[in-house]
C-alpha cells in the first residue's frame, strides 16, 4: 500500500474539502484558507472549487462568530467567488439572541449582510439561495428590508422566518423556485411566476388596500406544492393549474377558498382546529376532492378541541374524498374518530379499492366488507387508539387524552 | 445468491449478492451479465482492502441506497455531518488503509463509504496548520518561497488568527 493524501484524485479532494468546510468555525484556526497553503495541488483544487467559497452557511452562537465571519465574508466574496452564484444561510439559535444587543457584534453582522448585498446590490444579483432564520432576521431587522430591495435575478430559493416591512421587496425574482416566508408582514409577495414550492406561515400583507391582498398569489401559476398556515382569513383566490399538493394549517376560513381552483390537486393536508375548517374545504368548488389520492389530517397545535364539532367536519370531508388511496393521520385522537367513523356511518366508504391507513409509523390496509372491523380493531391495538365504544364514551376518553 | 469477487492480488471472496450490490459498480456489472457464475474481477482493489470494504457493506446491507440525484447545496452540506458510532470504529485504521478504503469506495462507487472516509480525513485536518497537515500526510511543500509568501499575503486576515 502506497497511497497517501497527495495521491487522492481531485474529485475526492473536493469531497474532503467540502467536509472540512462544514467545520469552518472560529474554533478552527485559519479555516478554509489553510487548505491553500498546504501544497500546489491542494491550493489549486481548493481555489478552483468555487462552491467551497460561495456557500456561506453561517451559524452565530457567540459574538466570536460575528467577529470571525464579518471580515471573512468580505474577503472571500472578493478573492474566491468571482462571479459564482452564492448560497447564503444565516442561523442564530434563540439562546444567542443576546448577540443582537451587543452593539459591536450587531455592527459586524450588519456589515456582513451589507457585504452580501454589495454596492448598489451588485452582489445580491449573485444570490442563488438566501435563508435567514427567525433570530437572525430579527437581529438584522433594521437593515434587512433595505438589503432585500435590490434585483435578485438568480435567486432560486428564499426563506425568511421573520420580517416586517411596509414596502415591496425583491423587485426581480424571475428565477425563484422555492419561497418560504414565516411570520412576515410585507407590502406584498415577490413575483411568483416561476415558483413551484410556496410556503407561507403566518404571512400577512401590510397594506390598507385590500385589492393588493386579493392579488397576492395570482401570479403563482407554476406552483406545485403550497403550504398556507394562518389563523386569519387569507385570500387564496386564483387558478393554480399545476398545484399537486396543498397543505392548509391552523384555520381555513370559508372566504379564503372562494375563487380558489386547483384542477389537478391530488395530495391534501389539513392540520386544523375545528370541524368548520374541513367544511370550508368541502364547500370549495375549485378542489375536486374525488380526485384526491393522498390525505393527511390532524389537529393543529396544542389547543383544546371540541371533538363532536371536529367530527362533524371530518365526517363530511371523508365522504367526499371517496377515491383516496392513502390516509395519514397525525394524532391518535383524530385516528380514533376516523376509525370509529369507518365502522359506523361511513362504513360504506372505501369498499371498492385498497386504502392505506398510516399513523405514527404504523401502517395497515383498511379491510373491506367483513374484514373492515377486524382490520380496524387490529390497527387500534397497534396504535393505542381508543377501542371500539359508543360515541359518548369516545368523546369522554378523548377529552382525557 | 452468492457472488464471487476477485481482487488484484488474485484472492477470491464469495459474498451475498445483497452485500456486493452496495457497490454500484458491482450492481451494474451483475445487471449486465445477468444470472451467471462468472467471477467479477476487481483489478483496483487488494484483498485486505476488499475485506474491509465488504465488512462495511455487510453492516449497511439494509440501508436505503442513495439516489443518483445531484444533491442541492443544502443537502450536500447536510451530508457532511457526524459519523455514526459504528462507522467511526470501522474507519479507525492506519492512514494508508484509510486512503486505500477511500480509493476503493470511489472505484466501487459506494458513496456512503466514500463520505465516511472523506469526513474522517477532514476531521484529521481540523485545527491543524498547513505545516502540521503536511507532516500528518507526508505532503511535500512544493511552493517556491515567493509563492508561499504571496498566498500568505492574500490571506493575511486568516493567517493572523
Amino acid at each position: 500500500m502506497e497511497n497517501g493524501a497527495q495521491d487522492l484524485p481531485v474529485d475526492i479532494l473536493y469531497i474532503v474539502f467540502e467536509s472540512y468546510a462544514e467545520l469552518d468555525r472560529p474554533a478552527v484556526p485559519q479555516s478554509l484558507e489553510t487548505l491553500l497553503l498546504v501544497c500546489r495541488t491542494w491550493h489549486d483544487v481548493a481555489s478552483h472549487h468555487t462552491r467551497l467559497w460561495s456557500t456561506f452557511h453561517l451559524d452565530f452562537q457567540t459574538k466570536e462568530d460575528a467577529v470571525y465571519w464579518a471580515p471573512c465574508v468580505s474577503r472571500r466574496l472578493v478573492l474566491y467567488t468571482a462571479n459564482a452564484l452564492l448560497d447564503i444561510k444565516l442561523t442564530m439559535p434563540p439562546t444567542a439572541k443576546h448577540i443582537s444587543s451587543d452593539t459591536e457584534a450587531l455592527k459586524l453582522l450588519e456589515s456582513m449582510l451589507i457585504a452580501f448585498v454589495g454596492k448598489a446590490g451588485v452582489t445580491a444579483k449573485r444570490w442563488r439561495t438566501f435563508d435567514v432564520d427567525e433570530t437572525s432576521a430579527s437581529a438584522l431587522s433594521c437593515i434587512m428590508a433595505g438589503c432585500l430591495s435590490f434585483p435578485t435575478p438568480n435567486l432560486q430559493e428564499l426563506r425568511i422566518d421573520w420580517l416586517r416591512c411596509r414596502r415591496m421587496l425583491l423587485p426581480n425574482t424571475s428565477a425563484l423556485k422555492t419561497l418560504s416566508l414565516s411570520k412576515c408582514t410585507l407590502a406584498g409577495l415577490p413575483n411568483l411566476a416561476s415558483v413551484t414550492s410556496l410556503q407561507l406561515n403566518y404571512f400577512y400583507v401590510n397594506t390598507m388596500r385590500e385589492s393588493v391582498e386579493d392579488q397576492a398569489l395570482a401570479s403563482a401559476l407554476n406552483v406545485k406544492m403550497m403550504k398556507i398556515e394562518t389563523w386569519k382569513p387569507f385570500n387564496l383566490a386564483a387558478k393554480y393549474p399545476n398545484l399537486l399538493s396543498l397543505e392548509l394549517c391552523d384555520s381555513v376560513h370559508a372566504g379564503s377558498l372562494a375563487g380558489f381552483c386547483a384542477p389537478v390537486l391530488c395530495d391534501l393536508t389539513l392540520l386544523v382546529k375545528a370541524g368548520r375548517d374541513y367544511l370550508s374545504v368541502v364547500s370549495c368548488t375549485g378542489i375536486r376532492l374525488k380526485n384526491v389520492k393522498k390525505v393527511r389530517i390532524g389537529l393543529h397545535g396544542q389547543t383544546s378541541t371540541n371533538f363532536p364539532d371536529y367530527l362533524e367536519g371530518l365526517r363530511q370531508f371523508l365522504k367526499e374524498v371517496v377515491n383516496l388511496e392513502t390516509l395519514i393521520i397525525e394524532q391518535p385522537e383524530v385516528a380514533s374518530l376516523v376509525l370509529k367513523l369507518l365502522t359506523d356511518d361511513c362504513e360504506h366508504l372505501f369498499q371498492s379499492h385498497p386504502v392505506r391507513l398510516v399513523l405514527k409509523g404504523h401502517s395497515t390496509e383498511l379491510g373491506r366488507g367483513e374484514e373492515r372491523l377486524p382490520s380496524i380493531n387490529e390497527f387500534r391495538k397497534q396504535t393505542k387508539c381508543v377501542p371500539d365504544c359508543s360515541w359518548d364514551d369516545l368523546f369522554l376518553q378523548l377529552s382525557f387524552m | 445468491m452468492p457472488v464471487l469477487l476477485v481482487t488484484s492480488d488474485n484472492e477470491q471472496f464469495r459474498v451475498e449478492k445483497v452485500v456486493a450490490q452496495r457497490s454500484v459498480l458491482i450492481k451494474n456489472m451483475l445487471e449486465d451479465v445477468g444470472e451467471s457464475d462468472q467471477p467479477i474481477p476487481l483489478p483496483n482493489v487488494t484483498a485486505p482492502v476488499l475485506k474491509k470494504v465488504l465488512e462495511y457493506c455487510d453492516h449497511h446491507q439494509t440501508d436505503p441506497l442513495p439516489t443518483g440525484d445531484e444533491p442541492s447545496a443544502d443537502e450536500s452540506r447536510k451530508r457532511t455531518t457526524d459519523i455514526s458510532e459504528w462507522d467511526q470504529k470501522f474507519i479507525t485504521v492506519d492512514q494508508e488503509m484509510l486512503f486505500e478504503i477511500i480509493l476503493a469506495a470511489n472505484y466501487l462507487d459506494i458513496k456512503p463509504l466514500l463520505d465516511v472516509g472523506c469526513k474522517t480525513v477532514a476531521n484529521m485536518i481540523k485545527g491543524k496548520s498547513p505545516e502540521e497537515i503536511r507532516k500528518l500526510f507526508n505532503i511535500v511543500n512544493d511552493f517556491t518561497p515567493e509563492e508561499e509568501a504571496q498566498i500568505k499575503k492574500e490571506n493575511e486576515w486568516a493567517e493572523d488568527r
